[in-house]
Protein backbone atom coordinates (compact mmCIF):
# COMPACT_ATOMS: atom_id res chain seq x y z
CA UNK A 1 0.00 0.00 0.00
CA UNK A 2 2.81 2.28 0.90
CA UNK A 3 4.62 1.40 -2.37
CA UNK A 4 1.43 2.20 -4.37
CA UNK A 5 1.05 5.57 -2.66
CA UNK A 6 4.69 6.42 -3.32
CA UNK A 7 4.36 5.44 -6.98
CA UNK A 8 1.21 7.56 -7.37
CA UNK A 9 2.89 10.52 -5.74
CA UNK A 10 5.90 10.12 -8.01
CA UNK A 11 3.70 10.00 -11.11
CA UNK A 12 1.78 13.04 -9.95
CA UNK A 13 5.00 14.97 -9.34
CA UNK A 14 6.36 14.01 -12.75
CA UNK A 15 3.08 15.10 -14.33
CA UNK A 16 3.20 18.46 -12.57
CA UNK A 17 6.79 19.02 -13.61
CA UNK A 18 6.04 17.90 -17.18
CA UNK A 19 2.98 20.11 -17.32
CA UNK A 20 4.88 23.14 -16.19
CA UNK A 21 7.67 22.49 -18.63
CA UNK A 22 5.39 21.82 -21.57
CA UNK A 23 3.25 24.91 -21.19
CA UNK A 24 6.08 27.31 -20.77
CA UNK A 25 8.58 25.94 -23.21
CA UNK A 26 8.97 28.96 -25.46
CA UNK A 27 8.89 31.57 -22.76
CA UNK A 28 11.20 29.52 -20.62
CA UNK A 29 13.75 29.46 -23.43
CA UNK A 30 13.60 33.23 -23.86
CA UNK A 31 13.91 33.79 -20.15
CA UNK A 32 16.90 31.52 -20.12
CA UNK A 33 18.59 33.48 -22.93
CA UNK A 34 17.88 36.76 -21.14
CA UNK A 35 19.25 35.38 -17.93
CA UNK A 36 22.36 34.23 -19.75
CA UNK A 37 22.80 37.70 -21.31
CA UNK A 38 22.24 39.32 -17.94
CA UNK A 39 24.73 36.97 -16.41
CA UNK A 40 27.27 37.76 -19.13
CA UNK A 41 26.65 41.48 -18.72
CA UNK A 42 26.98 41.19 -14.98
CA UNK A 43 30.21 39.26 -15.41
CA UNK A 44 31.61 41.93 -17.76
CA UNK A 45 30.63 44.71 -15.36
CA UNK A 46 32.12 42.82 -12.44
CA UNK A 47 35.35 42.24 -14.36
CA UNK A 48 35.50 45.91 -15.37
CA UNK A 49 34.91 47.03 -11.79
CA UNK A 50 37.58 44.64 -10.59
CA UNK A 51 40.06 46.02 -13.15
CA UNK A 52 39.17 49.56 -12.07
CA UNK A 53 39.68 48.68 -8.42
CA UNK A 54 43.18 47.41 -9.27
CA UNK A 55 43.94 50.54 -11.30
CA UNK A 56 42.63 52.80 -8.51
CA UNK A 57 44.85 51.00 -6.00
CA UNK A 58 47.91 51.38 -8.23
CA UNK A 59 47.29 55.07 -8.84
CA UNK A 60 46.50 55.80 -5.20
CA UNK A 61 49.85 54.25 -4.26
CA UNK A 62 51.84 56.62 -6.48
CA UNK A 63 53.74 59.19 -4.41
CA UNK A 64 52.86 62.84 -5.03
CA UNK A 65 55.56 64.26 -7.30
CA UNK A 66 57.77 67.00 -5.89
CA UNK A 67 60.04 67.75 -8.83
CA UNK A 68 60.12 67.62 -12.63
CA UNK A 69 61.57 64.12 -12.77
CA UNK A 70 58.95 62.84 -10.36
CA UNK A 71 56.18 64.49 -12.41
CA UNK A 72 57.35 62.63 -15.50
CA UNK A 73 57.49 59.33 -13.61
CA UNK A 74 54.03 59.97 -12.19
CA UNK A 75 52.62 60.62 -15.65
CA UNK A 76 54.36 57.59 -17.15
CA UNK A 77 53.09 55.27 -14.42
CA UNK A 78 49.57 56.67 -14.65
CA UNK A 79 49.66 56.22 -18.41
CA UNK A 80 50.83 52.62 -18.00
CA UNK A 81 48.10 51.84 -15.48
CA UNK A 82 45.33 53.44 -17.53
CA UNK A 83 46.60 51.71 -20.71
CA UNK A 84 46.46 48.35 -18.92
CA UNK A 85 42.96 49.11 -17.67
CA UNK A 86 41.90 50.10 -21.19
CA UNK A 87 43.07 46.77 -22.63
CA UNK A 88 41.31 44.82 -19.89
CA UNK A 89 38.02 46.69 -20.33
CA UNK A 90 38.19 46.63 -24.14
CA UNK A 91 38.63 42.85 -24.06
CA UNK A 92 35.35 42.41 -22.20
CA UNK A 93 32.26 41.46 -24.16
CA UNK A 94 30.16 44.02 -22.41
CA UNK A 95 27.41 46.54 -22.97
CA UNK A 96 27.67 49.56 -25.30
CA UNK A 97 28.27 51.58 -22.14
CA UNK A 98 31.35 49.52 -21.31
CA UNK A 99 32.56 49.90 -24.90
CA UNK A 100 32.13 53.66 -24.58
CA UNK A 101 34.10 53.60 -21.32
CA UNK A 102 36.89 51.64 -23.05
CA UNK A 103 36.98 54.23 -25.83
CA UNK A 104 37.20 57.06 -23.31
CA UNK A 105 40.07 55.23 -21.64
CA UNK A 106 41.83 54.95 -25.01
CA UNK A 107 41.53 58.72 -25.48
CA UNK A 108 42.86 59.20 -21.96
CA UNK A 109 45.94 57.13 -22.78
CA UNK A 110 46.66 59.31 -25.81
CA UNK A 111 46.35 62.50 -23.76
CA UNK A 112 48.46 61.06 -20.92
CA UNK A 113 51.14 60.22 -23.47
CA UNK A 114 51.11 63.82 -24.72
CA UNK A 115 51.32 65.05 -21.13
CA UNK A 116 54.36 62.84 -20.50
CA UNK A 117 55.96 64.21 -23.67
CA UNK A 118 55.31 67.76 -22.47
CA UNK A 119 56.88 66.86 -19.12
CA UNK A 120 59.92 65.45 -20.95
CA UNK A 121 60.19 68.82 -22.71
CA UNK A 122 60.04 70.49 -19.27
CA UNK A 123 56.88 72.31 -20.17
CA UNK A 124 54.65 72.16 -17.08
CA UNK A 125 52.22 74.70 -18.52
CA UNK A 126 51.55 72.37 -21.43
CA UNK A 127 51.05 69.45 -19.04
CA UNK A 128 48.50 71.54 -17.20
CA UNK A 129 46.71 72.60 -20.38
CA UNK A 130 46.51 69.01 -21.62
CA UNK A 131 44.99 67.89 -18.34
CA UNK A 132 41.92 69.92 -19.28
CA UNK A 133 41.37 67.41 -22.08
CA UNK A 134 41.23 64.67 -19.47
CA UNK A 135 38.82 66.77 -17.42
CA UNK A 136 36.49 67.12 -20.41
CA UNK A 137 36.24 63.34 -20.81
CA UNK A 138 34.36 63.03 -17.49
CA UNK A 139 35.51 59.45 -17.30
CA UNK A 140 33.75 58.88 -13.99
CA UNK A 141 30.43 59.93 -15.46
CA UNK A 142 30.94 57.66 -18.48
CA UNK A 143 31.62 54.79 -16.09
CA UNK A 144 28.57 55.62 -14.02
CA UNK A 145 26.38 55.65 -17.13
CA UNK A 146 27.74 52.21 -17.97
CA UNK A 147 26.79 50.99 -14.51
CA UNK A 148 30.42 50.60 -13.45
CA UNK A 149 30.28 51.84 -9.89
CA UNK A 150 33.89 51.21 -8.97
CA UNK A 151 35.13 52.75 -12.20
CA UNK A 152 33.11 55.88 -11.41
CA UNK A 153 35.00 56.30 -8.15
CA UNK A 154 38.25 58.23 -7.86
CA UNK A 155 41.32 56.59 -6.33
CA UNK A 156 41.60 57.42 -2.66
CA UNK A 157 44.83 59.37 -2.53
CA UNK A 158 46.22 60.02 0.92
CA UNK A 159 47.08 63.62 1.65
CA UNK B 1 60.16 75.61 -40.34
CA UNK B 2 58.60 76.97 -37.17
CA UNK B 3 61.56 79.27 -36.77
CA UNK B 4 61.02 80.62 -40.26
CA UNK B 5 57.34 81.17 -39.53
CA UNK B 6 58.19 83.10 -36.38
CA UNK B 7 60.74 85.18 -38.16
CA UNK B 8 58.22 85.88 -40.90
CA UNK B 9 55.64 86.83 -38.28
CA UNK B 10 58.07 89.10 -36.51
CA UNK B 11 59.03 90.68 -39.79
CA UNK B 12 55.35 91.20 -40.56
CA UNK B 13 54.88 92.99 -37.27
CA UNK B 14 57.81 95.16 -38.10
CA UNK B 15 56.25 96.10 -41.41
CA UNK B 16 52.85 96.68 -39.83
CA UNK B 17 54.42 98.81 -37.17
CA UNK B 18 55.29 101.51 -39.61
CA UNK B 19 52.82 100.88 -42.36
CA UNK B 20 55.70 100.34 -44.71
CA UNK B 21 55.70 98.13 -47.73
CA UNK B 22 59.25 96.96 -47.80
CA UNK B 23 59.65 93.29 -48.43
CA UNK B 24 60.74 91.35 -45.38
CA UNK B 25 61.25 87.77 -46.31
CA UNK B 26 64.79 87.14 -45.24
CA UNK B 27 64.24 87.26 -41.49
CA UNK B 28 65.86 90.64 -41.19
CA UNK B 29 63.85 93.48 -39.72
CA UNK B 30 63.13 95.92 -42.50
CA UNK B 31 60.55 98.55 -43.19
CA UNK B 32 61.15 100.82 -40.24
CA UNK B 33 61.57 104.48 -41.14
CA UNK B 34 64.65 106.32 -40.02
CA UNK B 35 63.95 107.46 -36.44
CA UNK B 36 64.24 111.04 -35.33
CA UNK B 37 66.61 110.10 -32.53
CA UNK B 38 69.52 107.67 -32.75
CA UNK B 39 71.36 105.58 -30.22
CA UNK B 40 75.07 106.06 -30.84
CA UNK B 41 76.26 103.07 -32.88
CA UNK B 42 78.91 102.03 -30.36
CA UNK B 43 76.37 102.05 -27.55
CA UNK B 44 73.76 100.22 -29.64
CA UNK B 45 75.92 97.30 -30.81
CA UNK B 46 75.79 95.22 -27.58
CA UNK B 47 72.00 95.09 -27.82
CA UNK B 48 71.91 93.49 -31.26
CA UNK B 49 70.94 89.84 -31.32
CA UNK B 50 68.29 87.25 -30.51
CA UNK B 51 67.21 86.77 -26.92
CA UNK B 52 64.99 84.45 -24.92
CA UNK B 53 63.06 85.75 -21.91
CA UNK B 54 64.37 83.99 -18.80
CA UNK B 55 63.00 86.07 -15.92
CA UNK B 56 60.02 88.37 -15.60
CA UNK B 57 58.12 90.09 -12.81
CA UNK B 58 55.09 88.04 -11.91
CA UNK B 59 52.52 90.77 -12.49
CA UNK B 60 53.43 91.08 -16.18
CA UNK B 61 51.56 87.81 -16.81
CA UNK B 62 54.15 86.66 -19.33
CA UNK B 63 54.93 82.96 -19.56
CA UNK B 64 57.79 83.09 -22.02
CA UNK B 65 59.07 85.12 -24.91
CA UNK B 66 61.62 85.73 -27.59
CA UNK B 67 63.04 89.01 -28.85
CA UNK B 68 65.14 90.06 -31.81
CA UNK B 69 66.97 93.38 -32.06
CA UNK B 70 69.02 94.42 -35.03
CA UNK B 71 70.09 97.16 -37.35
CA UNK B 72 67.77 97.15 -40.37
CA UNK B 73 69.87 96.29 -43.41
CA UNK B 74 69.20 99.36 -45.47
CA UNK B 75 69.30 101.89 -42.66
CA UNK B 76 71.71 104.76 -42.82
CA UNK B 77 72.65 105.93 -40.31
CA UNK B 78 72.31 102.62 -38.51
CA UNK B 79 69.56 102.40 -35.91
CA UNK B 80 68.15 99.69 -33.68
CA UNK B 81 64.76 98.10 -34.27
CA UNK B 82 63.27 95.03 -32.73
CA UNK B 83 60.40 92.58 -32.58
CA UNK B 84 59.21 90.35 -29.78
CA UNK B 85 56.86 87.41 -29.40
CA UNK B 86 55.48 86.97 -25.91
CA UNK B 87 53.28 84.21 -24.58
CA UNK B 88 50.88 85.90 -22.19
CA UNK B 89 48.37 84.62 -19.70
CA UNK B 90 44.92 86.07 -20.10
CA UNK B 91 42.43 86.52 -17.26
CA UNK B 92 41.23 82.94 -17.69
CA UNK B 93 44.71 81.56 -17.24
CA UNK B 94 44.97 80.56 -20.90
CA UNK B 95 48.10 81.23 -22.89
CA UNK B 96 47.92 83.65 -25.81
CA UNK B 97 50.57 84.69 -28.29
CA UNK B 98 51.25 88.38 -28.77
CA UNK B 99 53.63 89.98 -31.24
CA UNK B 100 55.24 93.33 -30.63
CA UNK B 101 57.45 95.79 -32.46
CA UNK B 102 60.18 97.55 -30.49
CA UNK B 103 60.70 100.96 -32.02
CA UNK B 104 62.14 103.53 -31.82
CA UNK B 105 65.11 102.91 -29.55
CA UNK B 106 66.50 105.77 -27.52
CA UNK B 107 69.58 106.14 -25.42
CA UNK B 108 69.10 106.15 -21.66
CA UNK B 109 71.43 106.68 -18.76
CA UNK B 110 71.86 102.93 -18.20
CA UNK B 111 71.41 101.60 -21.71
CA UNK B 112 68.62 101.90 -24.27
CA UNK B 113 64.84 101.93 -24.30
CA UNK B 114 62.18 101.28 -26.91
CA UNK B 115 58.45 101.71 -27.17
CA UNK B 116 56.57 98.40 -27.23
CA UNK B 117 54.00 98.50 -30.01
CA UNK B 118 51.22 96.08 -30.76
CA UNK B 119 48.95 95.81 -33.76
CA UNK B 120 45.93 95.28 -31.50
CA UNK B 121 42.58 93.99 -32.66
CA UNK B 122 40.64 97.19 -33.09
CA UNK B 123 43.09 99.36 -34.98
CA UNK B 124 43.42 99.72 -38.72
CA UNK B 125 45.89 97.52 -40.51
CA UNK B 126 49.29 99.13 -40.21
CA UNK B 127 48.37 101.15 -37.14
CA UNK B 128 50.04 100.16 -33.93
CA UNK B 129 49.26 100.89 -30.32
CA UNK B 130 51.90 101.86 -27.84
CA UNK B 131 51.36 99.29 -25.13
CA UNK B 132 54.50 99.71 -23.10
CA UNK B 133 58.15 100.51 -22.90
CA UNK B 134 61.16 98.25 -22.65
CA UNK B 135 64.33 99.52 -21.06
CA UNK B 136 67.45 97.43 -21.50
CA UNK B 137 70.52 97.95 -19.37
CA UNK B 138 74.00 97.92 -20.80
CA UNK B 139 74.99 94.25 -20.71
CA UNK B 140 77.79 93.25 -18.37
CA UNK B 141 78.47 89.98 -20.20
CA UNK B 142 77.87 88.36 -23.56
CA UNK B 143 75.18 85.97 -22.40
CA UNK B 144 72.52 88.03 -20.64
CA UNK B 145 70.53 91.18 -21.03
CA UNK B 146 68.57 92.74 -18.18
CA UNK B 147 66.03 95.49 -18.06
CA UNK B 148 62.58 96.68 -17.08
CA UNK B 149 59.31 96.31 -18.93
CA UNK B 150 56.45 98.75 -18.51
CA UNK B 151 53.46 96.65 -19.36
CA UNK B 152 49.86 96.16 -18.22
CA UNK B 153 50.10 99.22 -15.99
CA UNK B 154 53.15 98.10 -14.04
CA UNK B 155 56.92 98.03 -14.31
CA UNK B 156 58.53 94.61 -14.15
CA UNK B 157 62.09 93.39 -14.14
CA UNK B 158 63.04 91.25 -17.10
CA UNK B 159 66.10 89.22 -18.02
CA UNK B 160 66.98 87.68 -21.35
CA UNK B 161 69.45 85.04 -22.48
CA UNK B 162 71.31 85.58 -25.72
CA UNK B 163 70.58 83.01 -28.40
CA UNK B 164 72.52 81.81 -31.37
CA UNK B 165 71.19 83.45 -34.52
CA UNK B 166 70.43 80.08 -36.06
CA UNK B 167 68.87 78.48 -32.99
CA UNK B 168 65.28 77.40 -33.46
CA UNK B 169 63.31 77.31 -30.24
CA UNK B 170 60.19 79.26 -30.99
CA UNK B 171 57.92 76.32 -30.21
CA UNK B 172 59.95 75.20 -27.23
CA UNK B 173 60.39 78.36 -25.21
CA UNK B 174 61.01 77.59 -21.59
CA UNK B 175 58.76 79.34 -19.09
CA UNK B 176 60.50 82.41 -17.72
CA UNK B 177 61.20 82.49 -14.00
CA UNK B 178 58.57 84.58 -12.27
CA UNK B 179 60.28 87.18 -10.07
CA UNK B 180 58.79 88.39 -6.82
CA UNK B 181 57.90 92.03 -6.95
CA UNK B 182 59.13 93.47 -3.69
CA UNK B 183 62.10 95.81 -3.88
CA UNK B 184 62.67 96.83 -0.24
CA UNK B 185 63.01 94.35 2.62
CA UNK B 186 59.70 93.58 4.32
CA UNK B 187 59.33 94.07 8.06
CA UNK B 188 59.64 90.67 9.78
CA UNK B 189 57.61 89.35 12.70
CA UNK B 190 54.18 89.01 11.15
CA UNK B 191 51.84 90.49 8.59
CA UNK B 192 51.41 93.84 10.26
CA UNK B 193 51.98 95.78 13.46
CA UNK B 194 48.70 94.64 15.02
CA UNK B 195 48.62 90.83 15.46
CA UNK B 196 44.85 90.88 15.96
CA UNK B 197 44.51 92.08 12.36
CA UNK B 198 46.20 89.01 10.86
CA UNK B 199 46.20 86.16 13.40
CA UNK B 200 43.53 83.49 13.20
CA UNK B 201 41.60 81.58 10.61
CA UNK B 202 41.30 82.40 6.91
CA UNK B 203 39.03 80.88 4.32
CA UNK B 204 39.82 80.48 0.65
CA UNK B 205 37.38 82.56 -1.39
CA UNK B 206 38.55 81.85 -4.95
CA UNK B 207 37.60 78.19 -4.93
CA UNK B 208 36.40 76.92 -8.28
CA UNK B 209 34.46 73.80 -9.27
CA UNK B 210 36.46 70.68 -8.60
CA UNK B 211 38.29 69.84 -11.87
CA UNK B 212 38.60 66.21 -10.82
CA UNK B 213 34.92 65.71 -10.17
CA UNK B 214 33.53 62.89 -12.30
CA UNK B 215 37.05 62.08 -13.54
CA UNK B 216 37.14 58.57 -12.06
CA UNK B 217 40.56 56.96 -12.26
CA UNK B 218 42.02 60.13 -13.84
CA UNK B 219 41.21 62.37 -10.86
CA UNK B 220 44.68 62.25 -9.22
CA UNK B 221 46.62 62.94 -12.41
CA UNK B 222 44.35 65.89 -13.20
CA UNK B 223 44.94 67.18 -9.68
CA UNK B 224 48.70 66.87 -10.07
CA UNK B 225 48.79 68.40 -13.55
CA UNK B 226 46.62 71.35 -12.62
CA UNK B 227 49.06 72.18 -9.85
CA UNK B 228 51.83 72.70 -12.40
CA UNK B 229 52.84 75.73 -14.39
CA UNK B 230 53.32 79.37 -13.73
CA UNK B 231 49.77 80.63 -13.77
CA UNK B 232 48.39 78.89 -10.74
CA UNK B 233 46.13 75.98 -10.30
CA UNK B 234 42.42 75.69 -9.81
CA UNK B 235 41.67 75.18 -6.15
CA UNK B 236 38.49 73.54 -5.03
CA UNK B 237 38.82 74.30 -1.32
CA UNK B 238 41.29 75.82 1.10
CA UNK B 239 41.96 77.44 4.43
CA UNK B 240 44.78 79.03 6.39
CA UNK B 241 45.45 79.30 10.09
CA UNK B 242 47.93 81.95 11.21
CA UNK B 243 49.42 81.92 14.69
CA UNK B 244 51.40 84.79 16.16
CA UNK B 245 54.00 84.94 18.87
CA UNK B 246 57.73 85.50 18.53
CA UNK B 247 57.99 83.62 15.24
CA UNK B 248 54.60 83.68 13.56
CA UNK B 249 53.75 80.70 11.36
CA UNK B 250 50.80 79.58 9.30
CA UNK B 251 49.32 76.31 8.10
CA UNK B 252 47.76 76.37 4.66
CA UNK B 253 45.44 73.62 3.44
CA UNK B 254 44.79 73.58 -0.29
CA UNK B 255 42.67 71.09 -2.17
CA UNK B 256 42.92 70.49 -5.88
CA UNK B 257 40.02 68.18 -6.35
CA UNK B 258 40.95 64.87 -4.77
CA UNK B 259 44.46 66.00 -3.92
CA UNK B 260 44.88 67.67 -0.56
CA UNK B 261 48.07 69.51 0.25
CA UNK B 262 49.29 71.10 3.46
CA UNK B 263 51.96 73.78 3.43
CA UNK B 264 53.56 75.67 6.27
CA UNK B 265 54.55 79.34 6.25
CA UNK B 266 57.38 80.95 8.17
CA UNK B 267 59.24 84.27 8.06
CA UNK B 268 56.01 86.23 7.85
CA UNK B 269 56.67 89.85 6.91
CA UNK B 270 54.97 92.92 5.49
CA UNK B 271 55.78 95.89 3.33
CA UNK B 272 52.93 98.32 2.79
CA UNK B 273 50.00 96.11 1.85
CA UNK B 274 52.33 93.33 0.69
CA UNK B 275 52.36 90.17 2.84
CA UNK B 276 55.19 87.69 2.36
CA UNK B 277 56.31 84.39 3.84
CA UNK B 278 58.43 81.35 3.07
CA UNK B 279 56.58 78.16 2.11
CA UNK B 280 57.76 74.91 3.74
CA UNK B 281 57.06 71.22 3.42
CA UNK B 282 56.11 69.19 6.49
CA UNK B 283 56.50 71.87 9.15
CA UNK B 284 57.34 75.57 9.49
CA UNK B 285 60.99 74.55 9.71
CA UNK B 286 60.82 71.95 6.95
CA UNK B 287 62.28 72.12 3.46
CA UNK B 288 61.62 75.48 1.76
CA UNK B 289 59.43 75.02 -1.32
CA UNK B 290 58.91 78.62 -2.41
CA UNK B 291 57.38 81.95 -1.47
CA UNK B 292 54.00 83.25 -0.42
CA UNK B 293 53.25 86.75 -1.62
CA UNK B 294 49.90 88.51 -1.36
CA UNK B 295 48.32 91.95 -1.17
CA UNK B 296 46.02 92.83 1.69
CA UNK B 297 42.86 94.81 1.18
CA UNK B 298 40.63 94.96 4.22
CA UNK B 299 40.15 91.42 5.47
CA UNK B 300 41.22 89.91 2.16
CA UNK B 301 44.59 88.57 1.06
CA UNK B 302 45.10 88.05 -2.66
CA UNK B 303 48.29 86.63 -4.16
CA UNK B 304 50.29 83.55 -4.97
CA UNK B 305 51.74 80.60 -3.13
CA UNK B 306 54.66 78.82 -4.78
CA UNK B 307 55.50 75.29 -3.72
CA UNK B 308 58.08 73.62 -5.91
CA UNK B 309 56.50 73.12 -9.31
CA UNK B 310 53.08 74.17 -8.10
CA UNK B 311 51.85 77.74 -8.20
CA UNK B 312 48.55 78.69 -6.65
CA UNK B 313 46.54 81.84 -7.03
CA UNK B 314 44.96 82.32 -3.63
CA UNK B 315 42.43 84.68 -2.16
CA UNK B 316 41.79 84.38 1.55
CA UNK B 317 39.31 86.13 3.76
CA UNK B 318 40.21 86.66 7.42
CA UNK B 319 37.61 85.05 9.64
CA UNK B 320 39.11 86.36 12.87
Amino acid sequence: MKRLALTAATIALVAVVAGCGGGGDTSGSAASTGTNADAAGDAASAAANEACADANREIAALPAPGNETAVLEYLEETEETVAKLQVEVADLDGSPGITEYAQALATSVTVLNEMANAARSRNPDEVRELSKELEKLRLGRVAEAAGLETCAEAPEVES
Amino acid sequence: MKHRLLVAALALVAVLAVGGVAGATTGSINGYPQPKVYVPFGKAVPFEGRFELTEVGRGANLRSGEMKIEFPETSSPKFLAGAAAFYEYNSLGQTETALFALYPFRSTKDGVSALVRNQGLNGHLGETLKVGRLELFEPTDQETLKGELEFHGGTYKVAFKRLEDESALAARLQPAKQITEQKAEPTPGGWGPDPAAWEGAYELTNAAPDPTEEAGVLAPVIGVAQGLGTIGTTLSEGSMDVSGGGSPTATVELNTGQTQRTYYLSSLGYLGNLRVAKVHDGSPTGRILGNFEARQKGDRLSGTLEAGLSHYRVEFEHQG
